[in-house]
């Protein structure tokens, strides 16, 4: 009955009740929303990362990374590359030889990396096969319009589907514009031979890829590994780089230990430690959430304090009463304490439930920051966020609303302890 | 059989003038199901007294012991377990829960002790039946008149089945009709309960229903006397 008793005095005064329920909903569903889209915009980073850019894991001769020295190679990748396919937890494997050099047309020269690559191992594991989205395919993606039509052309080419046996290369849009080239134009790629001599060739740009990384977009091309072997006298298993992508339930320790063990004197990383600012920003989703949570929280409790201290004043005598039948303080406090964890947990359902249909909603047809899309896909980020929250978010954030009215309740519940009964029940 | 032993019983207060001895060496005795008021005028000492026998407030002097147990002698966790289930409280203003129907405000002090529900549902409509509120079960105290919560209180006071039952000014705030009624049966349930009934009061109409008068002047008890109560 003391619950019955609680739950019925916050609706005594249902317009104070209903200003601390809509203060705890709002505070809680914008901050909520804020965590949400900040989650959703970490969270599509990293899923592109790993899709197009860094993959799982990643395998390469022990000094590569430091200086990316062509003679830093994995040698004989094919038999790794079988063993690699064996294991259990991995999904796809691709071998590339990473040489840097300059592209250049008659207009303009830009140094980037050379990526060889198998174009048919490569669209097993990575998205770029995917990343040449004409105008039509933009518009699907949400852009606006006018956004999608400033893309190159309605055609963007193909991925090393061009016939004949010219060298072929795909570059970004970003490079593109630069460089003044677009799909069938040809530009001349300059490098380091075999023997440490500079070369160079003519490769027809066959594709023009887009993702949401321009760093990624203005440092990266790619060209069939055969061609570049072709072009530079290397032996033709060139390989400076084994990529891995994990089934989606894979246990990254367990999978570390597995390609390890098959990879004996090479350097092998998992995608958090080569990228470890994205690393971070991963493992520090959670954290600022709860973070945001607690001060809107904090905020809120003491709000929450004042209310249940009027209440307790207002109450004086009946308290006073409640103690002289034979209420007990144990029972007084856990009245006290229910009303302010009803409170706040009523304010609280329904901040998430708030938050979980806008967070819903929001999650299938995205927030454009296209206003700001230049300086988020500067550095990797997409324009259009799409918010989300786990499950065990949402059990996160309503531990932490009882927790407030839990300790929202103690000084107030003190002060009512603290009463007389001889007095409370004579006061005014 | 003495219910209630009052021996030698002193209350001080600190005023910020001075210090005020509101009850002064009090001494009484009270038998099962007596039905006495205490009188006397304002500040005369009736609700400190009445306060130091229903345990909210401590003695400066002197003891109370009710049905063998020294009021002094319990810790004040027990103090609230002996009032729950030794004492029954009828406040001048009523004090009912406003969020409770007259039903639930009279099984609340059951629930307290831990009554099983059949029990205490039977029990609480038996007393509201009795103050005649058979019909208002499912009312709560604002929808009832003064009169009428007044008679609730009688009720949860009797509910949790208490050696006595005090009540500071019970008629206080009611119009004659409604005093009347409600002494009528504050009266018949004293003998049909056997719950002693103490009260204080400075209405006629009530002192004339007492069986006993105890008059206090200054904390002091300057009369007590049995009386044949009038109708």
């Amino acid at each position: 009955m003391i619950a019955t008793i609680a739950w019925k005095n916050i609706w005594r005064n249902r317009t104070r009740s209903l200003v601390v329920v809509a203060a705890t909903t709002i505070g809680l569903t914008g901050a909520v929303l804020v965590s949400a889209l900040s989650i959703g915009m970490v969270a599509d980073r990293v899923e592109v990362a790993l899709r197009d850019e860094v993959s799982h894991i990643q395998i390469h001769h022990p000094l590569f990374l430091d200086n990316f020295e062509s003679q830093h190679r994995v040698g004989a990748p094919g038999d790794l590359l079988e063993k690699l396919e064996a294991l259990p937890q991995v999904e796809a494997v691709a071998a590339r030889s990473v040489l840097t050099g300059m592209v250049s047309t008659a207009q303009k020269a830009v140094g980037v990396s050379l990526i060889g690559i198998n174009p048919e191992r490569e669209k097993l594991l990575t998205g770029l096969w995917q990343s040449l989205p004409n105008s039509l395919q933009l518009l699907e993606r949400g852009f606006a319009p006018e956004r999608a039509s400033a893309y190159l052309a309605d055609s963007v080419g193909s991925y090393f589907a061009e016939p004949g046996r010219s060298p072929q290369i795909l570059i970004s849009e970003r490079l593109a514009r630069e460089l003044k080239a677009q799909v069938r134009s040809r530009v001349l790629v300059q490098l380091l031979d075999a023997q440490g001599y500079m070369t160079g060739g003519q490769f027809r740009v066959v594709g023009i890829f887009s993702t949401s990384n321009a760093m990624f977009d203005e440092s990266q091309v790619f060209v069939r590994q055969s061609d570049l072997v072709a072009l530079t006298g290397h032996e033709p298993e060139l390989c400076h780089e084994i990529a891995l992508r994990l089934t989606p339930e894979h246990d990254m320790a367990e999978a570390l230990a597995d390609v390890t063990a098959l990879a004996p004197g090479l350097s092998v990383m998992d995608w958090k430690t080569l990228k470890p600012d994205l690393g971070l920003s991963y493992e520090m989703l959670d954290a600022m959430l709860y973070i945001m949570l607690s001060i809107i929280l904090m905020a809120l409790g003491f709000g929450i304090v004042n209310t249940m201290l009027m209440v307790v004043l207002e109450r004086v005598k009946e308290l006073g009463m409640l103690m002289a039948i034979g209420m007990n303080k144990k029972r007084i406090f856990a009245m006290i304490m229910l009303e302010t964890v009803g409170l706040s947990l009523t304010g609280g359902l329904a901040g998430m439930l708030l938050s979980a249909l806008l967070v819903g909603y929001l999650g299938q047809v995205g927030v454009d920051l296209s206003a700001f899309g230049e300086g988020l896909e500067a550095v990797g980020y997409s324009a259009i966020v799409y918010p989300r929250l786990n499950w065990d978010n949402y059990l996160g954030i309503t531990l932490m609303v009882i927790l407030t009215g839990v300790l929202a309740s103690i000084y107030p519940a003190l002060k009512a302890l603290s009463l007389k009964p001889a007095e409370a029940v004579r006061s005014e | 059989m003495n219910v209630i032993e009052i021996e030698n019983l002193s209350k001080e207060y600190q005023t910020p003038a001075a210090k005020v001895r509101a009850v002064d060496g009090v001494s009484l005795r009270f038998e099962r199901g007596e039905f006495a008021a205490i009188v006397g005028p304002s500040g005369s000492g009736k609700t400190t007294l009445l306060n130091l026998l229903g345990g909210l407030d401590q003695a400066t002097a002197g003891s109370i012991r009710i049905a063998g147990t020294d009021l002094a002698s319990l810790r004040p966790g027990q103090l609230i377990d002996f009032r729950k289930d030794n004492i029954g409280f009828v406040f001048q203003s009523y004090n009912l829960i406003p969020v409770l129907t007259a039903l639930e405000n009279v099984e609340f002090v059951m629930q307290l002790q831990g009554r099983p529900k059949a029990e205490r549902r039977a029990r609480a409509v038996e007393l509201l039946e009795a103050v005649g509120l058979g019909e208002r079960l499912d009312s709560r105290p604002g929808q009832l008149s003064g009169g009428q919560q007044q008679r609730v209180a009688v009720a949860r006071a009797l509910a949790s089945k208490p050696q006595f039952v005090l009540a500071d000014e019970p008629t206080a705030n009611l119009d004659s009709r409604s005093a009347l009624t409600l002494l009528e049966i504050m009266e018949r349930l004293n003998r049909e309960e056997g719950a002693t009934f103490i009260f204080s009061t400075h209405d006629p109409r009530v002192v004339a229903k007492a069986r006993r008068v105890i008059w206090l002047e200054d904390g002091k008890v300057v009369s007590d006397k049995t009386q044949e109560p009038t109708i």
